[in-house]
C-alpha cells in the first residue's frame, strides 16, 4: 500500500518525466530514510510495470553546527549516513549547512569513500554563527535554518544540473509547517510549502511523502528494517513553548489524538490554495513572490506599522518594513535580529543574488 | 526605578503594549488605542455619514469598550452616526441576566438607546430550555446560529444600516486557525474581511469589526484604565470545545511572539483560493428569508429539530436533512399545513 501511494503521488502529478535525474535530500531522519528506501525500492523493482524510471542522486547536509554543544559527535553522526549513502550505489554528495557561506564553487563534495567527513571551513563556520546568533528567538533561528537549507539544496542541484529535488517532508510535518507559516505571516506562500511541487525556482522541489502520516512512515521503517536516527534540532530538549514550530508540533500532535483527521484536513486546506499572481519581485530569502502591499486598502501590515509609529512617536518609516527585497514573513524574521540587522540583510541578499 | 513612557518621555509608563512591546503611560496608551481604531474605521470606510449603527452589546469587555469608543470617536471626529445598542438575551440564568444589567448601566452612562431581543421571543426557546433537551455537548452550536440571526433581526427592527461587533484581533486569528484546521475554505476567505454581508443583493445588513487589528489584551487594559463597567464571567455552558484548544494554542503563540496575531491575520488576508474549488453559494432560506448557504437555513433546521423533539437534527450536516419541507402556506413562521398533514398521517396510522 505504501509503495502504491508513493508511486501514485509521483505519478498523478504528471510532472516528472521518465529518466529524470532527481536529487534526494537525506538527513538521516525517519522520513528521509523512508524516502530513500521507497525510492530505491521502486527504482530497483524488477517488475518493469512497477519500476520507477528515475535516476537518483543523494545528498546529505550535516547540520551539527546547529547543535553546538558537543563537537566530538559531529563526525560520528555524519559517518553512518555517509556510509549508508555510499552503499546505495548511486552518486551522492555531502556538505554541511555552514557551507552556504562558501564564496567559491567548492561548497560540496561527491562521496567517494565511506568514511568521508562533511566539508567545512572556519570562515563559513564563523559567518554562520554570526548570522544565527543574531536572531533573538529560536523561532527565527529555526526558520532561518529551514530557509538556508533549501537555498543550499537549490544551489547544489543547480550546480549539478539536476532538475528535481526530492524532500522527505511527510504529511504530518507539512501540516505543522503550514500552521507555522501562517503564524509567521507567510499566508500567500502556503501553496509552495504544502503543494506537491514547489516551483518558485528553476529546480523543482518535490514532496513525494506528502500524503503519508508519521505512523505510516514509522511502520514502513520498522517492517523494512530501515535504519534511521532521531535527528536533533535546536529545540529537541526544550519545552513546547521554545519556538512556534515546536508549539505547533505539540498542538497538532495532541489534536491528532482526539481528532485523527487533523493532519489530512490541514493538508487538504493547503491544497486548495494558490500562489499570488503577480510575480514581479522575489524575496531574497525564501524566493517567493512579494506581495505588492500598496494596493491593499488597509491591512495588518499597515495596522502594525501605525501602532509602532504611534507608540514610538516616530514619523519616518522603520527600515525593515520598507525593505523591498524581503517578503512580509522574512521581514518579521529580520525584525527579530539584534541591532545589527542592517548588516545581516545585505549578507543574506548578496548571497542569494549571486 | 519605574520606566518612563517611550512616547512622551515624561510621564511614568504604566503598561507595556502587547502589540509592540513599547512602554507607555496611561494617556499615551489611550491616545494610541483610540487613534488606531479611528484609523481602521476611516481607512476601511466602515461607515457613511448619517448611518444608523447598531452596536452588538453583550456587556462583556469587547462590546463595552466598543460602545465607549464608538461614542467617543463619533463625538470627537464627528462621524455623524446614530448609535444604538443592541443586545440579545439568550436566556442563560446566572450569565446573561447579569451581563445585561451592565449593558443597561452603559445605556444610562453613554446615553445610547438600547434594544434587547430574547431567544424566547424570537424562537420560543431559551438557551436554558435548549440545554435541557440537547445536553451540554454541542449547545454552543445552537446559541451561535441563533445569535447570528437574532442580531440581524434586531438590527432590522431598529432600522439600522450597519452592525458593529466587538470581535478583536485575537478572535479573528483564532477563527483563521480554526478554519484551516477544519478545512473550511469558504469561511477562511470570509473570516478575514472587516465588513461582511455587504453583498450586492442588499438582503442582509452589513457587519463590521472595528477591532479587527486590536489586541484583546489592549482592550482589557483600556477597559481597566478607563474603569469601564463590564461583566466578565465565562458562559456557564461554555465547555472545552474545539475552539478552546485553538484558544489555548493562540495564547501560547502570543506568549512566544506577540506580533504573531497580526501575522496570522496578514496570512489570512493574503491567502488566495484556487479557482475551481467549490464554494457554497449564499442564498436565502426558503423558509424564513434570512441569508443561508443551504436551501433551508441552519436556524430553521435546528428549530424544527427542537420543536419535533429531535434536537440532534441541527448538529449534523444541514444538506443531509431532508425531513423539513419549506413552508408553503404563508410567509410567516406558521406550520399549520405541516402540522395538519402530520396529524392526518398519524390519524391514518391509528
Amino acid at each position: 500500500m505504501c509503495r502504491h501511494k508513493f508511486r501514485a503521488t509521483i505519478g498523478k502529478s504528471n510532472m516528472i518525466p521518465h529518466k529524470s535525474r532527481v536529487l534526494v535530500a537525506y538527513s538521516g531522519g525517519a522520513a528521509s530514510a523512508a524516502l530513500c528506501d521507497m525510492l530505491l525500492d521502486s527504482v530497483r523493482n524488477p517488475d518493469l510495470h512497477k519500476k520507477l524510471n528515475l535516476e537518483p542522486a543523494f545528498v546529505f547536509i550535516d547540520e551539527s553546527i546547529c547543535s553546538l554543544n558537543d563537537e566530538s559527535s559531529t563526525s560520528s553522526v555524519a559517518s553512518s549516513e555517509v556510509e549508508l549513502m555510499h552503499c546505495f550505489g548511486f552518486k551522492s554528495f555531502i556538505t554541511s549547512l555552514e557551507m552556504y557561506f562558501e564564496p567559491t564553487d567548492k561548497f560540496y563534495e561527491q562521496v567517494i569513500h565511506e568514511s568521508q567527513v562533511p566539508l567545512s571551513s572556519d570562515y563559513c563556520k564563523q559567518k554562520w554563527n554570526f548570522v544565527l546568533n543574531n536572531f533573538k528567538s529560536l523561532t527565527s533561528k529555526e526558520e532561518y535554518i529551514r530557509r538556508t537549507r533549501n537555498l543550499l539544496l537549490l544551489k547544489l542541484a543547480e550546480k549539478e544540473k539536476i532538475p528535481f529535488v526530492f524532500l522527505g517532508t511527510m504529511g504530518s510535518r507539512l501540516a505543522i509547517n503550514l500552521l507555522t507559516d501562517v503564524l509567521q505571516g507567510k499566508g500567500n506562500q502556503l501553496h509552495y510549502e504544502v503543494g506537491f511541487c514547489d516551483d518558485r525556482h528553476e529546480v523543482k522541489f518535490v514532496k513525494p511523502l506528502r500524503e503519508f502520516v508519521k505512523k505510516e512512515i514509522v511502520f514502513w521503517n520498522q517492517m523494512r528494517k530501515v535504519k534511521y536516527r532521531e535527528t536533533q534540532t535546536l529545540t529537541t530538549k526544550r519545552d513546547k513553548n521554545a519556538s512556534l514550530s515546536k508549539l505547533t508540533e505539540a498542538f497538532v500532535t495532541s489534536l491528532e489524538r482526539d481528532f485523527p483527521a487533523t493532519v489530512y484536513t490541514i493538508v487538504r486546506t493547503g491544497n486548495k490554495l494558490k500562489p499570488l499572481e503577480k510575480a514581479e519581485i522575489k524575496c531574497s530569502l525564501c524566493l517567493s513572490q512579494i506581495d505588492d502591499e500598496s494596493n491593499h486598502q488597509y491591512s495588518a501590515t499597515k495596522a502594525l506599522l501605525l501602532s509602532e509609529k504611534l507608540s514610538k512617536n516616530v514619523h519616518e518609516e522603520i527600515d525593515f518594513h520598507t525593505h523591498k527585497k524581503l517578503c512580509y514573513g522574512c521581514r518579521i524574521l529580520m525584525k527579530d535580529s539584534l541591532n545589527s540587522s542592517m548588516e545581516i540583510i545585505p549578507e543574506i541578499c548578496a548571497k542569494s543574488d549571486s | 526605578m519605574p520606566a518612563t513612557c517611550g512616547r512622551c518621555v515624561e510621564r511614568r509608563a504604566v503598561t507595556k503594549r502587547p502589540k509592540t512591546g513599547d512602554a507607555l503611560c496611561k494617556e499615551c496608551f489611550f491616545e494610541c488605542f483610540e487613534l488606531e481604531v479611528h484609523e481602521t474605521i476611516t481607512k476601511c470606510e466602515l461607515f457613511k455619514r448619517g448611518q444608523k449603527v447598531a452596536i452588538a452589546a453583550s456587556g462583556g469587555k469587547d462590546s463595552t469598550v466598543l460602545a465607549y469608543i464608538m461614542k467617543t470617536l463619533n463625538d470627537r471626529y464627528d462621524y455623524g452616526l446614530d448609535l444604538v445598542l443592541l443586545s440579545i438575551d439568550e436566556g442563560i440564568a446566572g450569565y446573561r441576566d447579569d451581563s445585561l444589567e451592565s449593558v443597561k448601566r452603559n445605556e444610562l452612562n453613554y446615553g445610547l438607546s438600547l434594544k434587547i431581543l430574547s431567544y424566547k421571543d424570537l424562537y420560543g426557546w431559551s438557551m436554558d430550555e435548549i440545554v435541557k433537551k440537547v445536553g451540554l455537548k454541542n449547545n454552543c452550536t445552537f446559541c451561535g446560529v441563533f445569535r447570528r440571526q437574532a442580531l440581524d433581526r434586531g438590527a432590522a427592527l431598529l432600522n439600522a444600516d450597519v452592525i458593529v461587533t466587538g470581535h478583536n484581533a485575537d478572535d479573528i486569528a483564532e477563527t483563521i486557525l480554526m478554519n484551516i484546521l477544519r478545512g473550511d475554505i469558504n469561511r477562511l476567505q470570509r473570516s478575514t474581511s472587516i465588513v461582511t454581508g455587504n453583498g450586492d443583493d442588499q438582503s442582509t445588513i452589513p457587519r463590521c469589526k472595528p477591532f479587527k487589528y486590536t489586541y484583546e489584551k489592549e482592550i482589557v487594559m483600556y477597559a481597566y484604565f478607563k474603569k469601564l463597567d463590564y461583566f466578565s464571567t465565562e458562559c456557564t455552558y461554555s465547555p472545552n470545545s474545539y475552539r478552546g484548544h485553538v484558544r489555548t494554542y493562540l495564547k501560547d503563540i502570543e506568549s512566544i511572539r506577540p506580533s504573531a496575531i497580526l501575522d496570522i491575520i496578514y496570512s489570512g488576508e493574503t491567502l488566495a483560493i484556487k479557482e475551481g474549488v467549490k464554494l457554497p453559494v449564499q442564498g436565502v432560506c426558503s423558509r424564513c428569508g434570512y441569508i443561508s448557504s443551504q436551501n433551508i437555513c441552519k436556524a430553521c433546521v435546528m428549530l424544527e429539530g427542537l420543536n419535533k423533539g429531535l434536537p440532534k437534527l441541527g448538529i449534523g450536516k444541514s444538506s443531509k436533512v431532508k425531513i423539513i419541507k419549506p413552508f408553503t402556506c404563508r410567509k410567516n413562521k406558521c406550520s399549520c399545513e405541516e402540522i395538519s398533514k402530520e396529524a392526518a398521517n398519524t390519524n391514518k396510522v391509528t
